[in-house]
């Protein structure tokens, strides 16, 4: 029950940053216990990052349904494979890793359903029609309106860029971070990350 | 520096990443092209927007739904092997089903070894079977004196017909009938 106490008065925290460092346990350690079996350290860990992986899978599905479920689905599989961790990477590449790949599993099967089923129109394909509002060019990128727009630009980007440059420019994370969550070398997610701001600039250039 | 260079390094230079020399190359490169300028100002508002956009929260009962999901996971029989826990579990690195899988191939490698290796061996297996066989023999032969590992050639000529035994070969004496190549 200490224990509970322990996790719980930090549980709700977005960031570990402003915690009480006498209470702060790093992700590691938090997943090392929950693999000796102490079950309040996974519902630590589900706190701390549900809603950043929300806002990645959201950003990256661009549905908040199905974002959920991929959520959760992370989550579980958290839970059930906990012992496939190992302590040789940060807790936070691996699981958003595990997020990621169900994301992309997620994008391939919806889009395989709108191949078979052309007049199936997807939610986000009326979600972000753009609403009649009037511009304000002096304001132009804060807003829902910006957002939107942002949102519906990144969608467009192909899906190698679009990863990266949410995990840099949304999710905050290091160059070095990303490289491991995609697998794929640091000069590699550099050129990627720059092409993707290129391509949105493109896109959203009008806006400006 | 051309306009393709200029946009490789965009990111690099709101980074803070390039070096001195390049990064006053770049500059010169924007104070000469308005529009390069331009370009690099949109990126680092559209960079600005993008760590603005709001955090999207998971709904109100996302955790009960996910601890009822992880009761199901723990009840599951198939998922069982998954959910137990396994630390500590693992063999040279191995989860205890892959382990059963390398030993099973790892005997069964040995056993199909050992069943070859006589059939292709064979010529060379004769002779040391057959020294086997003689110097297993000998210590248990009705002789006296067994003989050393020296004298096994000398031994196999004292068959039957010696009759003065293997006492007279040992010292040297040898029947007149046996010449030696020295003898004129």
């Amino acid at each position: 029950m200490s224990q509970m106490n322990h996790y719980s008065a930090n549980s709700f925290s977005r960031s570990s940053q402003h915690m009480d460092k006498e209470f702060v346990y790093t992700d590691e350690e938090l997943i090392a216990r929950f693999q000796n079996g102490d079950e309040q350290a996974y519902v630590e860990l589900v706190n701390r990052y549900r809603d950043r992986l929300m806002t990645f899978v959201y950003r990256f599905v661009n549905d908040e349904v199905i974002a959920e479920d991929i959520v959760q689905d992370t989550l579980v599989k958290l839970y059930t494979h906990k012992d496939y961790y190992r302590n040789i990477a940060k807790f936070s590449t691996w699981i958003y890793t595990i997020a990621g790949n169900l994301a992309k599993t997620e994008l391939r099967k919806k889009k395989r359903r709108k191949v078979t089923n052309l007049s199936d129109m997807g939610s986000e394909d009326w979600e972000y029609q753009i609403p009649a509002v009037e511009r304000d060019t002096g304001e132009i990128v804060q807003g829902q309106f910006a957002e939107q727009q942002i949102q519906k630009a990144i969608q467009s980007l192909p899906l190698h860029f679009r990863t990266v440059v949410i995990l840099r420019d949304i999710q905050e994370l290091s160059y070095e971070e990303i490289s491991k969550i995609v697998e794929v070398p640091l000069g590699t997610v550099k050129s990627r990350i720059n092409r993707a701001r290129l391509q949105l600039q493109e896109m959203l250039k009008e806006l400006r | 520096m051309n306009r393709y260079q200029f946009e490789d390094l965009i990111s690099d230079y709101l980074e803070n990443k390039l070096p001195i020399a390049k990064r006053k190359e770049f500059e010169a490169f924007m104070e000469a092209n308005p529009e390069a300028k331009d370009q690099l100002e949109s990126i680092r508002s559209l960079m600005k927007s993008m760590k603005k956009l709001p955090e999207v929260k998971t709904s109100d009962g996302f955790t009960a739904k996910l601890m009822k999901r992880v009761e199901f996971e723990k009840n599951r029989p198939s998922a069982k092997k998954y959910v137990t826990s396994a630390v500590g579990k693992t063999y040279f690195g191995f989860t205890p089903i892959y382990a059963t899988v390398m030993t099973a191939l790892v005997i069964a490698f040995v056993v199909v070894g050992m069943q070859l290796v006589p059939k292709t061996n064979n010529n060379s297996t004769v002779l040391p079977t057959s020294i086997t066989a003689e110097t297993s023999i000998i210590p248990n032969s009705s002789s006296p004196k067994p003989y050393q590992n020296d004298d096994i050639m000398l031994a196999e000529d004292n068959d039957s017909t010696d009759v003065d035994g293997p006492a007279r070969v040992k010292s040297g004496q040898f029947d007149d009938k046996i010449k030696l190549v020295g003898n004129k």
